[in-house]
């Protein structure tokens, strides 16, 4: 069996309530039409780096676990934004415009290796998935444990900012920067993996152009991604306990919930208005959320859903 | 219908150019005047039009003749000059309407109901008539659900448009006429293209809703399992229409002219069946993996309309509202019973509707190769 030992994340202290992000023009809805929509606030990132985010949340997750990081076998990096796989240079200057090259190869995982202290974890990183990366990990990290048996704990981390001065509203949701962490362990029977699914649909790649069709393509597509994932692991959509969503608008919730015939009551909602949709780590705050406060019970079956650009549908299953 | 003279209403719509069609490549062609609007050039642009349309030789393209007039205007707004032979008619095809869902009740009441109304007094002038066909449509049932009888007509129940409601006045024009006039009706499901080339000269009606499920922005679609949708090929409700019409059956009945439920697609089937043609047809599709759209009840699909409403998308909010206007018809499912049509075709085997199945795919190809636009060579403005 292969479960979940140990979960932490960082969200910025730093808020920015619905008005403020109007009035700063980094939306472009209005006021009401947001708070319509479920959204109150957000948190921002001040100085901290996505590897200082990150770095942050592996430390959460030790405070709550104790977790010893020198068992981890293999680091699974993951950031959902394009800026999140590199770490900037302080000269700033365009990509494009390098002479050179070496800047380009200053990436987040190894940078959080050597931070961390855990020279004998292996470093991949994964990016391209936008706000489905971290669920990637759990999938990746899964999967490696079944096939290496070297390997017994992966650390999985997911850190995403926004750069500063961002619109922080994309297509009706609104969008706060923050990390996650997660060791998926061999032998762990609690927060068990019981089955992951991705779907992809390239041919929605490009979000600014096929903006349309990704909304339409939306629901269809969330709901088989969580009926197949509940599928492949032996239950049918009534025995699942909890839905964690990733925290889009609630409007979008109260469809997906009729659409998938889970009742919006076992839909974890809570966190919508209190930070918006954190790129690739709201699911596992949302489920550490419901765990800490009783909502989750040990044996609860869970699905964690989210979607994200590129077109990205993922589904993981959890036995709590 | 060899000797006889038709007054044709409506013959550069869907189903009356395929009437035209229709009656010319007939056996025994009648003489048709069609009644069409515009200045002397137009009326004959159209009528050249009509011809190639109807893809007939010369000799029979001549037994199609044009006059000046307008359905909506008393007398049919008939020149005097061709008072005598539009007078002289045998028998009178009323085709013309506006099918646009969106018209305001008093346009709708002009367009439908006052003009049924002018064609059934211009028919009291016609000293030869023999009949008179009413075309109309078999959602004047509206909002009501379940069987749908042929004789169902004003029933209470509410409508989904201002061109439903002025349909179903119409047919109450057209029944009270039917006690002086040799009057029948003639009600039609949802046309689409000809079972043997898809060919269509307007992409309206449903065809908007292919479109959106091609261009990849249809995510769901309001219905009830089991529920049917029910499809007719253009030429079909042509010959249907000419056949009831030129048949020896007894005039004041009114038929469903559908393909019933046992020749049509489930509407859970719909989407399956659009997207196995286009896979053969569209190159790109497979590539695409695009979804199909979900079957909700309408309670859910009212939400995802007034998610869109509220998100301000002016592109969200126009596809909405195009769906929304074939959607509500799909709102309450319902069954058209045939039992009078299907009595009127005994003994015609050539005149079987084969199932949807079998001749979609010449429709959704044909939608596909024309972009959803059925744009015609030569069609009239």
């Amino acid at each position: 069996m292969i479960g979940i030992s140990a979960l932490g994340y960082y969200l910025p202290p730093e808020e920015r309530s619905v008005d403020e992000l109007v009035a700063s023009g980094q939306t472009t809805s209005d006021a009401a039409k947001l708070r319509q929509f479920g959204f109150r606030k957000i948190r921002v990132a001040g100085p901290e780096s996505v590897v200082d985010m990150a770095a942050l949340a592996v430390d959460d997750l030790r405070r709550r676990s104790a977790f010893d990081l020198e068992r981890v076998d293999l680091l699974l990096s993951a950031g959902g934004l394009a800026t999140s796989s590199v770490v900037a240079p302080e000269d700033a200057m365009p990509w494009q415009e390098r002479v050179d090259p070496l800047p380009l190869f200053r990436f987040p995982g190894p940078c959080l290796q050597g931070r961390l202290g855990i020279p004998n974890a292996s470093v991949i990183g994964i990016g391209q998935l936008a706000c489905n990366s971290f669920q990637a990990t759990l999938r990746i990290a899964r999967a490696t444990i079944l096939a290496e048996p070297s390997v017994d704990h992966v650390l999985c981390v997911a850190a995403d900012r926004f750069p500063a001065g961002a619109r922080r509203e994309v297509v009706y949701n609104l969008m706060s920067d923050g990390a996650c962490a997660a060791v998926v362990s061999r032998g762990h029977d609690s927060n068990r993996i019981l089955a992951t699914t991705q779907i992809t649909r390239g041919a929605y790649w490009d979000s600014s152009i096929s903006h349309d069709q990704l909304i339409a393509a939306y629901f269809p597509l969330a709901r088989r991604a969580i009926l197949e994932a509940v599928s492949a692991a032996g239950l049918r959509v009534g025995e699942i306990d909890h839905l964690i969503p990733h925290n889009l608008n609630i409007k979008s919730w109260e469809i997906l919930a009729q659409v998938v015939g889970i009742p919006l009551d076992r839909i974890y909602t809570a966190n919508i208005a209190a930070f918006g949709h954190a790129v690739a780590t709201d699911n596992i705050i949302n489920y550490l959320h419901a765990l800490e406060s009783g909502r989750i019970a040990r044996g609860d079956k869970v699905a964690m859903f989210v979607m994200g650009f590129g077109a990205h549908w993922s589904c993981t299953v959890l036995e709590a | 219908m060899s000797g006889q003279q038709l007054l044709l209403t409506g013959a550069t719509g869907i189903v009356g150019c395929e009437l035209v069609r229709e009656l010319l490549r007939r056996p025994d062609p009648p003489e048709i005047l069609a009644l069409l609007r515009g200045e002397d050039d137009e009326i004959e642009a159209k009528r050249n039009w009509l011809c190639t349309w109807a893809e007939v030789p010369a000799e029979r393209a001549a037994r199609l003749r044009a006059i000046r007039g307008d359905v909506r205007c008393a007398g049919l707004g008939i020149a005097e000059r061709d008072l005598p032979c539009a007078r002289a008619v045998t028998g009178i095809l009323h085709a013309a309407a506006v099918t646009r869902f969106d018209q305001a009740p008093e346009e709708a009441r002009t367009n439908n109901l006052a003009a049924t109304i002018h064609v059934l007094d211009h028919a009291r002038r016609c000293d030869r008539l023999v009949r008179v066909g009413i075309l109309s449509t078999a959602f004047v049932a509206g909002r009501r659900r379940g069987v749908i009888l042929e004789e169902d007509l004003d029933t209470g129940a509410d409508f989904n448009n201002e061109y439903e409601r002025s349909k179903a006045l119409a047919e109450k024009a057209a029944r009270l006429a039917m006690r002086d006039l040799p009057v029948d009706v003639y009600r039609l499901s949802i046309v689409v293209g000809r079972r043997i080339d898809g060919h269509i000269s307007q992409a309206s009606g449903i065809y908007p809703i292919f479109r959106l499920f091609h261009e990849g922005l249809l995510a769901m679609f309001p219905g009830s399992p089991g529920q049917t949708v029910d499809l007719i090929p253009s030429d079909f409700a042509a010959s249907a229409v000419c056949h009831l019409f030129a048949g020896p059956h007894a005039p004041g009945a009114t038929y469903h002219v559908c393909a019933g439920v046992d020749r049509s697609l489930g509407l859970e089937e719909v989407f399956p069946v659009i997207d196995s043609i286009l896979l053969e047809c569209d190159p790109g599709w497979r590539g695409r993996g695009q979804p199909l759209p979900l079957f909700v009840e309408a309670g859910v699909f009212g939400r995802f309309v007034d998610v869109a409403e509220l998100t301000g998308n002016r592109r969200l909010r126009q596809i909405i509202r195009q769906v929304r206007q074939v959607t509500r018809q799909m709102e309450a499912p319902k069954v058209f019973d045939t039992r009078a049509f299907d009595r009127a075709l005994q003994g015609q085997p050539g005149m079987l509707l084969p199932h949807a199945r079998v001749w979609m795919q010449q429709v959704i190809a044909r939608g596909f190769a024309t972009g959803w636009r059925q744009v015609v060579p030569g069609r009239a403005k």
